[in-house]
Parts: structure tokens; C-alpha cells; sequence
């Protein structure tokens, strides 16, 4: 057979893992770091798509459903997704895992330790204890394709879904990985009608669903012990036992490597924990450290488990004021100064001051963002508004960037599509007036049922939607209004069907878009502007550009072109005192023109 | 198992030989500066030597202008990530982005840095100034500063080869490593566009490199 090897990040890993588990569904929406498992599957597997149903659905519960069904059919379904849609998927996924499913199930769920992406440090773990299911964490992108197949096989053999926790390090850290073979074969979908399995109205059927999966549960712990699904190394009769899991126990592997008088229990699964399997592990140990990434999951069960047991052996972690913080992601530094506090000889280099050279996370120069941002600003102005005394909420995408220099007008950032709704939070609370900026697929995504509302109790909420036609910040997954979607769906359609008056504008028409923000601020209740002009980086990439140039002959090197728009295409060139564009960067999107007092900026605008 | 002998640290001769367990290389600079397809390549070429390789990359923001970074630990270890203070080898594509990755370096860290300046758009706006000073600073440490912006243009090379000229650096200090033969035919396999440029600029800044540990 033919053993092929390839350098893949623990995402692509997990694709290939799909492929080779012989998948039928996958749904996801896209959030950073899990993005890269469909986008693999969409772009390197192309081949296969015949086969397997791929989708980025319009949010995560759309998927979950999506995948649900499918497993309930008997196929096998995943759904994708970062920490933070865990939480708008997870109303149908705590039912489904009362309800069971015939087909594998997995959830591929990515958490972001140490926040590089934003958001909360949300555990996903904490969904498994909740449901309750079990939960396998991969290590490496070798082993997250291996565990991918396990999940597969432990859902089916038990009936029940099963999450496959990730964190920002498994998703986009790379090695080789050994290829396996793609076996994908066309199931007949068989979905049974069993209404006491497949509703919850009525106390009777949800307590029996209730009961069954408590009974898996403890079937799963069994499972874990029989097949051995954890790892031991270290020193047989060590005094310390570390237990860990996921991407923090390779930390723990390389440190024992170096550092004497440890034991470790590397969990495949952070939940459920089988007591025995710490009962059988704590014979010749007097302590614990348990080190993990995020929330204190395992130390909890572990400390729970002792308890039962009557063991007196100590734990150290997270809780209690323990060595390791609770917040931030891990490293071996951490390990090592908790190992110090437990006693071991180990020398801390200490941390001496450190600087760093700051970029400003700021639009791209093109983005139609920029010059949307800049409109509201004018017009607010020239109405007599204070663009520095109006709340403007903020949502999740490329449009939060104006909290940022050069504008700093976002206050707020809560969840998808909480644009809205806090804005007519503020409305009742007594605010006169709220803008809310939202983007095109965080619009889609979870912001309706907010402008719905806003149109019954007639709130005056302006609403601007900055429609790039793309989910631009986490690498360009397809929106309900993108170019190569064939059956498109426009915002304004819903917001004049639900009854706000709306008008579209282009934001590259500078002196139109001020105009149309001035009709929007200008009314009394709700009204909404959609603001369209394709994400510049994807028009670009079509072969869309255009250009601006500096008429050296009238600048006067003033710099309010930058000051007013810190766009990285322009630059102040101190021998000649003038400004200058960067052609590669620019894309001519007329802003830096509007603004020069000078009218040295001459425009070509993309076609 | 691979046990990688650490490689004589250039600087400082006296040093004891330490047998490590992996190679550990920290690659910063800004985003679309080629960060990302510099580690990719020096990952396939360490692969093809026989090493194991983890790779570790900090996308961030790259597109919007941020600073990016990213690993490569070649030899047996299991987590990608390099520990603080203890790389082998530290390169930065853009000089005042050394100071995002310094938190890397120890006492027998090798240092390559491009002296090629992208001010930030606070230093365009005259918000922030950019860290002019770092220079002598870096120098006086025993870092290595390669002339980058001035060896390309006097050369003609566009900016876009700065990573492949970076990569002529490193592949001096990786020689026991890395054979230049290696690094070469993965080169050409895997450029697409502006093929004699971008070999030219590597063969200029191994020559440089080479010039520099001699002085």
C-alpha cells in the first residue's frame, strides 16, 4: 500500500480525518481557529464532493441541525465551529445528545486559549459535563485525523454525539501525517420515526431520555478502561502524578524527558473520567498536578473522584489559588514554575521587561469599511451630532475595526448580532438615539430577530449594514450576498419585508454615501442603510483595481489624508515633503481624495 | 530517535557543546512579508533531511498589516512550541519587529535580522516614533544586521525576494542542518513566479552572511 506523508495542520487533519472516516455531512459556520476544516475540504478535496455533502451554513445551529439530521439518519454527520458558536449551536445540541443519534456525530469545536483571535476563553469542555457526552481532545494533528476515526466509532457504538475539542495551537500547528485511505461509500439515510426519542414534550419521555444517557456515560467510562484510551509514562513509582490532556500534555511529555520523579496520565477523553482509572494510578503518589487547557475540568472530576475514593493524595491546578492561573493559555513556563512550587529543583529564568513593536490593527487600504466609518463621521457632523457623544454598538467581523485609530467610534463588541439588540437596549434604557454597525453574514447570522423587534416597538435604531459580500475576517468563506453564490439573498429585501425603510449605498461614492447617512440619521425610529462594496482584498484578487496618485504638483505634504484615514497605502516622503501611494496596496477607493483639502489626488476607480 | 548536536554557536566559541533534543527557529516580520512561506520551505527542507519537524503558525491579522510570527522545531519534541529564551536561532524580516520576537532569545540564540524598515501607519501618522535606536543596541548584543534593503536595490531584486535573501542567511547557519543543495532544489520547486530573482537573492544573502561571520 502506498503510505503517503504530508506536512498538515492539526484543521486540514481533522478534513482528511472526515474523509477517511467516510463522511456524509458537514456543516459549519466559519470562526478563527476552526475555519480551515471545510475550507479544506472545499478546496483540496474537491474530488470527493460528489460523495460528501459540504456546507458553510448561514450560522452554527443552521449546521448543527443540518448535521443532526443527518446523523439521525444513519449517516455520519460533523459540524464546525469556534467556542463561541458552540454557544448558538448548543440548544440543539444538548437535545440531540438526550435524544441519541444512529449515525456517528462529531462536533469539531475550537477554543481559543490565550485569546489570538478575540472573544471569550470559553472551554467547550464545559458542554460535555453539561449534556452530558463525551469529549476527545487530540494532542497533535497526527493524532486529531486518528481521534477524528475514534470519535466516529465511539458516537456509533454508543448512540451518542461526541465533541472533538480543539484550541488555537492543535488547529494551526503543523507535521507530516501519515495519509490513510479515503473510504467513502453512498448510505442509505433510514430515519425511524420514534416520537419518544425524538421530541421533549412531556416529563415521561425526556426523564427516560434523560436516564439513557447517564447510562451511556457510565458505559463510556468502561469503554475508556477496557480499550485503554489514555496514556501513561514517566517513572512507575513517582511520588507526583501529572494528569493532562490535549495540546497541554506535550509540554508535560517533553518535560519528563528532561526532569526526574514524575508519572503522567495523558487522558485521550477530558470527559468523562472512569474512577478507577485514577484509583489505579494514585497507589505510589502523595500529589497531583493537573494541567490542562482553560477551565479546571479535569482537576474538578479528579478532586471529586479522590474524594470518593477517601484518598488524601493532594491536587494542585487551577482551583484553590493553585500554581497554574486560570486564565491565559499554557506553556511550558507555566508547568515549569508549578513544578518548582510542588518541589522540584528547577531553575526559572525570570522574566525581564518587555517591549514590542506595535502594528494598528486597522482596515486594509481598500476597504470599503474605511470609507462607511468616514460618511457616518461626516454626516453626524454636519447634522450637529457628536460622532464622540453617540453610543455606536459594534458587532463580530471586520466592521468592529473602527474601535481602533483612526475613528475609535465602536463601543461595543458583545456576540453575533448583539449590534442591534443592545442598541435598542440602550433605546429603552433612555439613550435618544443608537447607531448599530453590523456586516453582511454577522447580519445573517443573528441579528433578524433584533430588527424585528426594533420595527415593533418602533426604536430609533439606525442601522448600517457594511456588506462586503464576504466573511472577510476569517478568510473569505462565502455570505449570503457573495459573488459566487448562485441564489443570493440581499439584506435590504428582509429589512424592507420586515418594514424597515432602507437605502443601499456604495461606500466608494464618497459624496453618496455622506448623503445617504444623513437621510439615515435624520428620521425618527428605525431605518437602515446597506452600505455594498465587495471586500477589497477578494475584488482584487478578480482582478478588480483600482488606483489614486499624488498630484505632486498641488500636495503640500499636509498629511490629512493619513491622519483622517491611517490607510497603509499612504506615506509621507520626507525629501521631497509629499505624500505618496503605495500602488500595490491602493485600491482606489476615492477616500483620501475626498478628504484632501488640496485636490491633489487624482481617482481611478475599480470597475 | 533524532538528536540534533546544537550547532556551534558562531558567536561564541568557548560555549560547550550542548546535546539538544530539537533545533528551534523563530521566524517574525509583518503580514505579507513571506513569514509563512519561509517556514513552510525550511519545514519541507528539514523534512527532507530526514528530521522531524513542528511547525507553529501565529497568523493574526496578517492580511490587515500586524505583526505575525512563527515556529519551527526541528529534532523530537512533541509541542510546536518554542519555550521562551531558548531558541537556537531567532530571524526577523523586518528590524523593529525584533523586538516582538526577543522574548526567544537566550544566551546562545543566533540573531539574523533584515535591515529593512516598514514603519507602521502610528509611525506614519506621527503617533508613535519607530525605534530608530535598536540599531546599536541590536549590534552591541552580537546580533547579526544584514544590509537587506540596500544589498537589493543595488542589485535590482524587488522587496517581494527579502525573505528568499533572509533565507540565503539562514541557510548559512543551518549548513550542518540543512545541505544548500537541499534548500536550493526545494527553492525552485517551489517558486512560481520570478524564479532568477528570488535564486539570486538567496545566493546574495548567503554571501553576505558569510561575509559578516568572517569580519
Amino acid at each position: 500500500m502506498h503510505h503517503e506523508i504530508k506536512l498538515m495542520s492539526g484543521n486540514e487533519a481533522i478534513a482528511r480525518g472526515l474523509l477517511e472516516a467516510g463522511i456524509n455531512v458537514v456543516a459549519g459556520y466559519p470562526g478563527t481557529p476552526s475555519s480551515e476544516v471545510i475550507d479544506t475540504l472545499l478546496r483540496e478535496y474537491k474530488e470527493y464532493l460528489d460523495k460528501v455533502y459540504v456546507e458553510w451554513s448561514v450560522n452554527e445551529k443552521v449546521a448543527a441541525e443540518l448535521a443532526i439530521a443527518a446523523a439521525w439518519s444513519g449517516l455520519r454527520a460533523a459540524a464546525t465551529m469556534k467556542m463561541s458558536g458552540m454557544n448558538v449551536a448548543s440548544d440543539s445540541f444538548l437535545s440531540a445528545v438526550y435524544s441519541g443519534v444512529t449515525g456517528g456525530l462529531v462536533f469539531y469545536v475550537a477554543d481559543d486559549p490565550g485569546v489570538y483571535a478575540g472573544m471569550v476563553e470559553q472551554d467547550t469542555r464545559h458542554y460535555a459535563v453539561m449534556a452530558p457526552c463525551p469529549v476527545i481532545e487530540p494532542r497533535t494533528p497526527s493524532e486529531a485525523k486518528n481521534f477524528v476515526l475514534l470519535a466516529f466509532d465511539i458516537s456509533e457504538k454508543f448512540k451518542i454525539p461526541i465533541i472533538l475539542r480543539g484550541t488555537t495551537v492543535l488547529a494551526h500547528s503543523e507535521e507530516p501525517v501519515l495519509l490513510g485511505e479515503i473510504k467513502l461509500k453512498s448510505k442509505e439515510p433510514i430515519f425511524e420515526k420514534d416520537i419518544t426519542r425524538y421530541t421533549k414534550a412531556g416529563r415521561k419521555i425526556v426523564l427516560e431520555q434523560h436516564k439513557e444517557v447517564l447510562e451511556k456515560i457510565e458505559k463510556i467510562k468502561e469503554e475508556i478502561l477496557k480499550e485503554g484510551y489514555y496514556d501513561t509514562f514517566g517513572e512507575e513509582n513517582a511520588d507526583l502524578l501529572v494528569i493532562t490532556a490535549g495540546n497541554a500534555s506535550n509540554y508535560v511529555i517533553d518535560l519528563v524527558k528532561e526532569i526526574s520523579g514524575i508519572k503522567v496520565l495523558r487522558l485521550w477523553m477530558p470527559w468523562p473520567i472512569p474512577e478507577e482509572l485514577i484509583r489505579n494510578h494514585i497507589e505510589s503518589v502523595s500529589k497531583i498536578l493537573v494541567v490542562e487547557e482553560i477551565d479546571p475540568i479535569i482537576e474538578r472530576e479528579v478532586r471529586c473522584i479522590l474524594q470518593e475514593l477517601g484518598s488524601r493524595v493532594k491536587v494542585y491546578g487551577k482551583l484553590f489559588g493553585g500554581p497554574i492561573p486560570q486564565y491565559d493559555e499554557m506553556s511550558q513556563e507555566i508547568i515549569l514554575r508549578a513544578l518548582k512550587v510542588l518541589g522540584l529543583d528547577i531553575k526559572i529564568r525570570e522574566t525581564h521587561e518587555r517591549r514590542t513593536f506595535r502594528r494598528l490593527i486597522t482596515f486594509c487600504p481598500g476597504c470599503p469599511h474605511r470609507n462607511t466609518y468616514f460618511a457616518l463621521i461626516e454626516a453626524m457632523k454636519s447634522l450637529g451630532m457628536s460622532p464622540k457623544d453617540t453610543i455606536i454598538t459594534g458587532d463580530i467581523g471586520c466592521t468592529i475595526l473602527a474601535m481602533n485609530k483612526p475613528f475609535e467610534i465602536i463601543w461595543t463588541e458583545l456576540s453575533m448580532g448583539a449590534s442591534v439588540g443592545l442598541a435598542r437596549g440602550f433605546i429603552k434604557s433612555g439613550s435618544k438615539i443608537v447607531i448599530a454597525a453590523v456586516g453582511d453574514s454577522t447580519f445573517f447570522h443573528a441579528t433578524i430577530p433584533q430588527v424585528i423587534n426594533a420595527y415593533l416597538t418602533n426604536d430609533n435604531v439606525k442601522i448600517i449594514i457594511l456588506d462586503n459580500s464576504w466573511v472577510a475576517m476569517t478568510g473569505h468563506q462565502p455570505s449570503p450576498t457573495s459573488p459566487n453564490v448562485t441564489r443570493k439573498v440581499l439584506p435590504e429585501r428582509i429589512l424592507e419585508a420586515i418594514g424597515i425603510e432602507t437605502r443601499v449605498i456604495d461606500p466608494y461614492n464618497v459624496d453618496e454615501a455622506v448623503e445617504g447617512m444623513k437621510w439615515l440619521l435624520e428620521s425618527k425610529g428605525p431605518r437602515a442603510i446597506v452600505a455594498r462594496r465587495e471586500c477589497t482584498l477578494q475584488a482584487i484578487r478578480r482582478g478588480i483595481k483600482g488606483i489614486a496618485r499624488i498630484n505632486t504638483e498641488k500636495c503640500v505634504g499636509c498629511g490629512v489624508c493619513l491622519s483622517r484615514t491611517a490607510c497603509m497605502a499612504l506615506r509621507f516622503n520626507k525629501k521631497e515633503r509629499k505624500m505618496e501611494i503605495t500602488p500595490e496596496l491602493c485600491n482606489g477607493c476615492g477616500l483620501c481624495a475626498y478628504i484632501c483639502p488640496f485636490n491633489a489626488i487624482e481617482v481611478k476607480k475599480p470597475s | 530517535m533524532l538528536i540534533y548536536a546544537h550547532l556551534t554557536p558562531l558567536k561564541s566559541k568557548n560555549l560547550p557543546e550542548v546535546v539538544l533534543l530539537s533545533y528551534d527557529i523563530v521566524i517574525g516580520g509583518s503580514g505579507g512579508q513571506g513569514v509563512m512561506s519561509l517556514v513552510e520551505l525550511l519545514a519541507e527542507c528539514a523534512l527532507r533531511e530526514g528530521g522531524k519537524v513542528k511547525v507553529m503558525k501565529y497568523k493574526g491579522l496578517a492580511q490587515r498589516g500586524g505583526s505575525i510570527k512563527a515556529f519551527l522545531r526541528i529534532g523530537d519534541v512533541e509541542s510546536p512550541i518554542v519555550p521562551l529564551y531558548s531558541a537556537d536561532l531567532v530571524v526577523s524580516l523586518e528590524l523593529a519587529e525584533t523586538l516582538n520576537v526577543m522574548e526567544y532569545v537566550g544566551n546562545r540564540t543566533n540573531v539574523l535580522i533584515a535591515e529593512y524598515r516598514m514603519p507602521s501607519v502610528l509611525n506614519a501618522m506621527g503617533i508613535e516614533k519607530y525605534p530608530e535606536n535598536i540599531v546599536d543596541e541590536f549590534l552591541h548584543r552580537g546580533y547579526y544586521l544584514l544590509p537587506a534593503e540596500k544589498d537589493l536595490r543595488e542589485n535590482k531584486l524587488p522587496v517581494i525576494t527579502l525573505n528568499t535573501y533572509m533565507l540565503g542567511a539562514i541557510s548559512v547557519m543551518l549548513h550542518k542542518l540543512i545541505s544548500d543543495s537541499t534548500i536550493t532544489e526545494v527553492l525552485r520547486g517551489r517558486l512560481k513566479r520570478l524564479l532568477e530573482e528570488n535564486m539570486k537573492a538567496y545566493e546574495l544573502g548567503k554571501r553576505r552572511m558569510t561575509e559578516i561571520i568572517r569580519s
